[in-house]
């Protein structure tokens, strides 16, 4: 008897649901099932993730949510068309968004007193049945199982109140549109509400619906289901009780199992295919548009597009090349031809905005391939000067999953912070009033999260719960221990009866998802409403909304997204730009020159502390080796440290081969006339995403849809199932091909490494700009740069002291914090002299720093006392600014002033501060504390700002350290020799592909030592290395290529107070 | 004169002796639980071993791998406080509670020839007793206090000259207001002495009234009255087991810390011990109690722990010891006549007595009122205490109990099922009291659970079957075997 499953929910219920959208999937085409429907309790975020596993699975994947009412009942809706679908959207959309009123709902439920309640932002959906009502058309609902408005009613009243429901229900939906659900989970007791269900329907002409209320896909799930439930009651699983599941039956089960399960029943079993066949929704009838832009009267999107991008190549280049014009051309051709002249405008529209209002903007991704997103300034990167290929970004052959043309990829790099918000907000506003939202961010299970939630339902104490987290201080880096040796050091013994559980279900729960977060930069827009298209919920910041559908799930329904990113260093190149126009050297992005020598030669000793990009511990171990000596090769630099292609062997090769270590090949000889054109630039090694796609289009004969997939694939960290599928693909395609298997194996091999990881070409063209860009003004303009870093931090992998310590060692004169010359930010004094900020001042209010410096505009400060008097400054602000120097100008010394801004009025006593002074012109009476010393200002330096501008507090501890060597004296040593280094830990990492070792930078007067330990010697050491502020190291010297590294042996704390606990850049 | 007796770390050493600690082993004490607890204080060999104030538990773990991690026990810190007092209530008559780890005593009048050697005596005595204590002598209680911090422990610094004994030490020595450290810590003002070149009127307008009082601190302060700490009245010492003890020699332990501080206390008010009653508090069921009547009222704390260790070796207890109390009888030494007829047993009474008995016979976990357990699986419940009320009734179900009442065969009758040929329904089943042809089946019911535990998993799924012959039985398969769990009226 055929029989298809049409409620089950998945783990986007939210502790109601324990497995993937794929698992469901998956066990559905296991169980026989020709179609599914996936009916998640208030939301629609896990259905396109069933729609593509479905499909992939062959089966047919329905659409419908669990909707919960405002009389804390749930109603289970389908989805029969687009109309209905579109009303279920909105529908959950309305009644999540509309605020309910605390005082009129239902208190939460006995079992579940912690269950969001109204007031909450993030509650269900609490529709009413008036909403439920007006948008009934095209949905299909059932009477739902035990927490359904009948059943529910049923067990509570019984069966007249159980009734009343159901006619409540018919008239909402009419007969055709409800159906009685009946479901048996094989628990005694069950089969009298069945006889009350069945006799209802038939008194009332209604159709009895089997389903099987799944909440897993197989019975091995349970426990996963059970942990849910503690977590969403929070309770344990044994103080649980009969709160927990009865037994393992909500699983999917076969046809054949649900015949003979409801054998008295077949009419129930029957309905599911006559009701699946009413369904006519998927997914793939969205009707999503991407919204119009506005043109003048009389003029199409097409020509205002050829207008606006020829006059932009005309801004950009003066006289236009035949050659450009002619690309041009060709590009619009194609755009138009797609149908994404819209699109394109709406990009440009955004840039023109953020530059007419002053701010940065970079479009990174394969855009950069594009003349005309050069030409529109979307751009940074001539694609023509670097011989990049259109084709990569945009052409026909460019098809989604299902077959649409897929929306080109530009994401836009914005200064981090406040300037990015404005063009949030302005794309917000543009297409109001519900137009556009954040994509979502699905957030998993993992890691120690996930061993501390699942502890809890297992009833494990907190304090071995924390044990195990400190254990693991410093984020969830890669592990080289497993699971059972780690809770083992947190005391719980492998042989606890319940270890084994808690090794078992954080296997199980990885990756599930936990929540619904908001994606940092991801919107997406649409034609009128977005809430036709998916539901839309508040999140967690005010003000805004969220779509329940992360950037994959869109961009895979061909939903187009414009990804707004916050990069830190583009505020700080803005900032450079401003500083440097305002003292008469006004630089802008574009006008660096380019090919700059000397620029390069610094990325080539690695001199790259505080640059874009490539001034990571790895990076600059890699540069003195690669030399970059022109863009590409920085592009290439900043692609071959990453995870992919150092786990593909890849990095390595390509270092050797332009040192001319090894012949330069093109991955096999059967094959190298048709790879060497695509691999010539990278010297015969497959670097870039797109060469990867290049070679399975040229090798394997994939078409652009297959090329588009197998890019996706790769992109998709979720799934590696689809990454398997689409490499089986790829290696079939190459063997029916006739390459031979070393062939096969090295494409395969690469691309696998690039799952995750894979580095397009113009992504790397336009971040290796931003770094060149950096790396030039670090050289040339090394005072403003630093200035800049300053005042954004926190940025990039060192923290102000270290950026302090390297611009000193470049000759730099960094000045302290004073009141007599400070403003709120760092500034530039001189060609070669910063002054600090007082935003570096700790405990020093903006308000209050920014009222020191427009006092001062008014007038200088004569005296500390004047000071004092004109600035509205609190007590402890006061001593924060004596004590780290900055009334040196106005006092003998810092102590001077710290005794002297004691004896003014105190917080409240506002009368001193308008009466006169007694006597203007009287000296300050003399203090009778000594001066700090030496030590004593560094540490009032480290704690006040957390920079000094003086000695590196290693300097003040070198005299007590005769065996240490200094980080610079490290090139005059030997190969291999035994010797010590120390200094304060500035950088802890544990690269996923390191297998387990770590690095470690320590910080010293002289610069940065570079210490590696194995992993054994890790875990023999983790919490000395993980929790000490300076470390003592004793190891051998390893220097390749002028990169040297301490082998570390020994591993001590330092334990000399003098120096201070920096800011370590840990396990990123 | 004042003497202060003055216990450094005390809250760590009421902790240690608490306990048969080793001294030799690196412990510390955190402030709490917490996951963000620091440590307070550490001993000799933590603090040898790098462990300091400040210091998060993996931090310190990161020091010294050894370190017996310690959480401030009030109850240990009662008792070692109270024979700190006892101890100083055998060097004067007015006494003052200053401090947790601080008896001040009032010496004024005594002679001071022989103060030093009084005072050193109550330090060792403490030290003995676990309680590191250091002893000062001095004009003032503050004075005596600073002496007695500045000392190590066993030893006694008298202050002579009060301005050299002051100038080096630390500003924390005279408690600055927490709101003036950090202002003190900026002006470099680290010792009682740099603060005393500070003009004191400057200081004043600095600082204003705490500063001036801190200043009158670094000079040494003034004589003031002791707020006397009453004499003990009641003679009692408790003790809450971290762990339940199962043997004697933890008892043993603390017995003596008991005995140890209640002599010392009889002692300070000239009393000494009739009789003795010891209650142990037991992990299941309820305590253990006995009182023992003395030959002879003595304050000897050898005596006492003689007759407490006589009664323990013979005593086997159902469970664990979870805690234990104390209580001394006081009496004048020798003016109480003991009663012709008295015993040392005593009577149990009531229902709580009854129950006790009743609970020795049947064992501590069978006794109780059986309620259904929380849980799907048939037939489990837990014994609740017997409530001393009867409970309201409830509201009737809105659905009527269904079906039958079932007769459970206590336990299960094993059966043997026969399987028609290409049936997964029993046809025939046997058991030792009957057998026949299955007419009918209904089901199946499945249920499972503790599934996170081996020995708390429990999986179960059955069948109500009809035999051809008559009768309405469950059958139940569970552990890989069948039964038939009972018979329906």
């Amino acid at each position: 008897m055929p029989y298809v499953e049409l409620h089950a929910r998945s783990a986007f219920s939210f502790l109601r649901g324990a497995s993937s959208p794929e698992a469901l999937a998956e066990a559905a085409a296991a169980q026989g099932l020709a179609a599914m429907a996936l009916l998640d309790r208030d939301g629609l975020a896990g259905v396109p993730r069933f729609h593509g596993a479905a499909g992939d699975a062959g089966v047919r994947a329905r659409v419908g949510a669990e909707v919960t009412l405002a009389d804390g009942t749930v109603l289970p809706l389908l989805a029969a068309n687009r109309t209905g679908y579109r009303n279920l959207c909105r529908l959950i959309t309305g009644a999540k968004l509309t605020p309910r009123d605390a005082l009129s709902a239902p208190p939460p439920p006995e079992e579940n007193p912690h269950a969001p309640g109204p007031g909450d932002r993030k509650r269900p959906c609490l529709a009413t049945w008036e909403e439920v009502a007006a948008h009934a058309e095209g949905l299909v609902a059932l009477t739902g199982d035990e927490e359904g408005p009948v059943r529910h009613a049923w067990r509570r009243a019984g069966a007249a109140v159980a009734g009343e429901a159901l006619a409540r229900l018919e008239r909402v939906f009419g007969r055709a549109n409800l159906y009685v659900e009946v479901q048996r989970h094989r628990r005694r007791g069950e089969e009298r509400e069945i006889a009350f269900l069945r006799d209802l329907a038939a008194a009332r002409g209604l159709p009895l619906l089997a389903t099987g209320g799944v909440a897993y896909a197989t019975p091995a799930d349970r426990p996963v289901a059970d942990v849910f439930t503690c977590l969403r009651l929070h309770t344990t699983l044994d103080a649980a009780g009969r709160r927990l599941s009865a037994n393992a039956q909500r699983h999917i089960h076969s046809p054949t199992a649900m015949a003979e399960r409801f054998a008295d029943l077949p009419a129930a079993v029957e309905e599911t295919t006559r009701l699946e066949a009413r369904l006519e929704f998927t997914l793939r009838d969205l009707g999503y548009r991407f919204p119009d832009f506005p043109t003048p009267p009389g003029k199409t999107v097409e020509e205002l597009l050829r207008e606006v991008t020829h006059a932009g190549a005309r801004a950009r280049h003066g006289t236009v090349p035949p050659a450009l014009t002619a690309q041009l051309e060709r590009e619009l051709a194609l755009i138009a031809r797609l149908g994404f002249c819209g699109y394109f405008l709406i990009v440009w529209d955004i840039c023109r905005h953020a530059r007419e209002q002053g701010i940065l903007v970079q479009g990174r991704g394969s855009a950069a391939n594009s003349a005309a997103c050069h030409a529109l300034g979307i751009t940074a990167v001539d694609p023509l000067r670097h011989r990049l290929l259109f084709e990569r970004f945009l052409s026909e052959g460019r098809v989604g999953r299902d077959g649409r043309p897929s929306w080109p990829d530009i994401d836009l790099d914005l200064p981090s912070g406040e300037p990015r918000e404005r063009i949030i907000q302005k794309v917000y506003a543009d297409h109001a009033p519900r137009g556009a939202a954040m994509t979502a961010n699905v957030i998993t299970y993992r890691g120690r999260g996930a061993v501390r939630e699942i502890g809890k339902a297992l009833g494990f104490g907190e304090d071995t719960l924390d044990r195990f987290s400190a254990l693991q201080a410093g984020g969830d880096f890669p592990e080289t221990l497993e699971l059972r040796r780690r809770l083992t050091l947190a005391g719980i013994p492998p042989d606890h009866p319940r270890a084994e559980a808690l090794a078992r279900l954080h296997r199980q729960m990885q990756g599930l998802p936990r929540h619904l977060g908001q994606h940092s930069g991801g919107m997406i827009i649409g034609h009128g409403r977005l809430d036709d298209i998916m539901p839309l919920e508040h999140a967690t910041m005010p003000g805004r909304v969220v779509a329940q559908w992360d950037k994959d799930d869109c961009e895979d329904l061909g939903i187009v997204k414009v990804d707004l990113l916050g990069l830190g260093m583009m505020a700080a190149l803005q900032e450079t730009f401003r500083i440097g126009g305002e003292r008469g050297r006004p630089l802008e992005l574009a006008a660096i020159p380019p090919d700059d020598p000397a620029t390069y030669a610094a990325m080539q000793r690695a001199d790259t502390i505080g640059v874009f990009q490539i001034e990571s511990r790895a990076q600059m171990a890699s540069l003195p080796r690669l030399r970059p000596a022109c863009l590409y090769d920085v592009a290439m630099q900043v692609a071959i440290v990453r995870p992919g292609p150092i786990v593909g062997h890849l990095a390595h090769p390509l270092i050797r081969r332009r040192n001319g270590l090894e012949p330069v090949t093109y991955i096999d000889p059967s094959v190298d006339h048709l790879a060497e054109p695509i691999l010539r630039r990278t010297l015969g090694v497959i670097l870039f995403q797109e060469q990867m796609l290049e070679l399975a289009m040229t090798l394997a004969d994939f078409t652009g849809a297959e090329a588009e997939e197998l890019r996706r694939a790769m992109g998709f960290t979720k799934d590696t199932v689809r990454l398997q599928r689409a490499l089986a693909r790829l290696c079939a395609a190459l063997r029916a091909k006739g390459r031979n298997e070393a062939v096969v194996k090295r494409i395969s091999e690469s691309a696998l490494s690039f799952a995750a990881y894979g580095f397009p070409e113009s992504h790397a063209l336009s971040f290796a700009l931003l770094a060149y860009a950096s790396t030039w003004l670090k050289v040339h303009r090394p005072a403003e740069f630093l200035a800049s870093l300053l005042n954004h931090q926190p940025m990039g992998f060192y923290g102000p002291a270290t950026l302090v310590q390297d611009a000193r060692r470049h000759g730099l004169r960094v000045r302290p914090v004073c009141v007599a010359a400070s403003a709120w930010d760092s500034t530039v004094e001189a060609d070669d002299a910063v002054r600090l900020g007082l935003r570096q001042v700790n405990g020093l209010r903006e308000t209050a720093g920014r009222g020191i410096a427009a006092a001062r505009t008014e007038r200088p400060f004569t005296s500390l006392d004047d000071f004092l008097r004109r600035t509205p400054l609190q007590a402890a602000e006061r001593r924060a600014l004596a004590a780290a120097g900055a009334l040196n100008a106005l006092a003998p010394h810092r102590r001077a002033a710290l005794w002297q801004v004691e004896a003014a009025w105190k917080d409240g006593d506002e009368l001193f501060r308008a009466a006169p002074a007694a006597d203007e012109t009287a000296p300050p009476a003399e203090s009778p504390l000594a001066a700090m010393s030496l030590a004593e200002r560094v540490r009032a330096d480290f704690d006040g700002t957390g920079v000094t501008t003086g000695a590196h507090p290693m300097a003040l501890v070198r005299a007590r350290l005769p065996e240490a060597w200094r980080a610079t004296d490290l090139t005059l040593a030997e190969e291999g020799a035994r010797l010590t280094v120390a200094g304060a830990v500035i950088c802890r990492q544990r690269p996923g592909t390191a297998k387990g070792f770590l690095f470690v930078s320590l910080e010293d007067e002289t610069g940065i030592a570079n210490v590696v330990v194995t992993p054994q010697l890790f875990e023999e050491r983790r919490l000395v290395i993980t929790q000490e502020p300076a470390l003592r190291v004793t190891g051998r010297l390893q220097n390749r290529h002028g990169v040297i590294h301490v082998k570390a042996e020994v591993i001590e704390a330092l334990g000399e107070p003098a120096v201070p606990a920096g800011a370590s850049h840990d396990f990123h | 004169m004042f003497a202060v007796l003055h216990i450094a770390d005390f809250p760590l050493h009421a902790v240690l002796r608490s306990g048969p600690f080793d001294p030799a082993r690196p412990a510390a004490l955190f402030d709490g639980n917490g996951k963000k607890s620091r440590v307070t204080a550490a001993n000799a060999a933590g603090r040898a071993a790098g462990v300091v104030p400040g210091l998060t538990a993996p931090q310190a773990v990161a020091r010294c791998a050894a370190l017996a991690i310690h959480a401030p026990r009030p109850a240990a810190e009662s008792e070692a406080r109270a024979l700190v007092l006892a101890t100083a209530l055998n060097l004067a008559p007015v006494v003052e509670d200053t401090a947790p780890g601080v008896a001040t005593a009032d010496l004024r009048g005594a002679d001071p020839a022989r103060v030093d050697a009084a005072a050193r005596a109550a330090a060792a005595y403490l030290g003995a007793a676990g309680l590191p204590a250091a002893a000062g002598v001095a004009r003032t209680p503050f004075l005596a206090l600073l002496a007695a911090e500045s000392s190590a422990p066993g030893a006694v610094t008298r202050v002579d000259d009060e301005t050299a004994f002051l100038a080096p030490l630390p500003i924390e020595a005279a408690a600055p207001p927490p709101a003036l450290v950090p202002v003190l810590a900026a002006w470099g003002v680290r010792t009682l002495g740099a603060l005393h070149t500070l003009p004191r009127a400057d200081l004043t307008a600095r600082l204003g009234a705490e500063g001036l009082a801190l200043a009158g601190r670094a000079r040494g302060d003034e004589p003031r009255p002791l707020r006397a700490h009453p004499p003990p009245r009641d003679f009692t010492a408790t003790h809450d087991l971290e762990e339940p003890v199962a043997t004697l020699e933890p008892l043993l332990f603390l017995l003596r810390r008991f005995t140890e501080r209640l002599a010392l206390e009889l002692r300070a008010v000239r009393l000494a011990a009739a009789g003795l009653t010891l209650t142990l508090r037991l992990e299941e069921g309820p305590g253990h109690a006995r009182t023992f009547r003395l030959p002879g009222p003595t304050a000897d704390p050898d005596i006492l722990l003689r007759a407490l260790h006589t009664h323990l070796e013979s005593l086997r207890t159902d469970a664990a010891i979870t805690g234990l109390r104390l209580d001394v009888e006081p009496a004048r030494p020798l003016e109480r006549q003991p009663g012709l007829f008295e015993t040392g047993l005593r009577d149990p009474h009531g229902f709580t007595d009854t129950l006790a008995r009743v609970s020795a016979l049947v064992g501590a976990g069978h006794v109780g009122t059986p309620q259904p357990a929380d849980t799907h699986r048939p037939d489990s419940t837990v014994l609740a205490p017997p409530a001393p009320v009867v409970p309201p009734p409830e509201p009737e179900p809105p659905h009527a109990p269904w079906g039958p009442p079932l007769r459970r065969f206590r336990p299960p009758l094993p059966a043997r099922l026969e399987f028609a040929a290409g049936d997964r329904r029993p046809s025939y089943v046997w058991t030792e009291r009957f057998a026949g042809e299955v007419a009918a089946v209904r089901g199946p019911w499945c249920a499972s659970g503790g599934w996170w535990q081996a020995d708390l998993a429990w999986s179960r799924t059955e069948w109500d079957i009809a035999l051809a012959g008559g009768g309405l039985y469950r059958l139940l398969r569970a552990d890989d075997a069948w039964f038939i769990e009972g018979e329906y009226d």
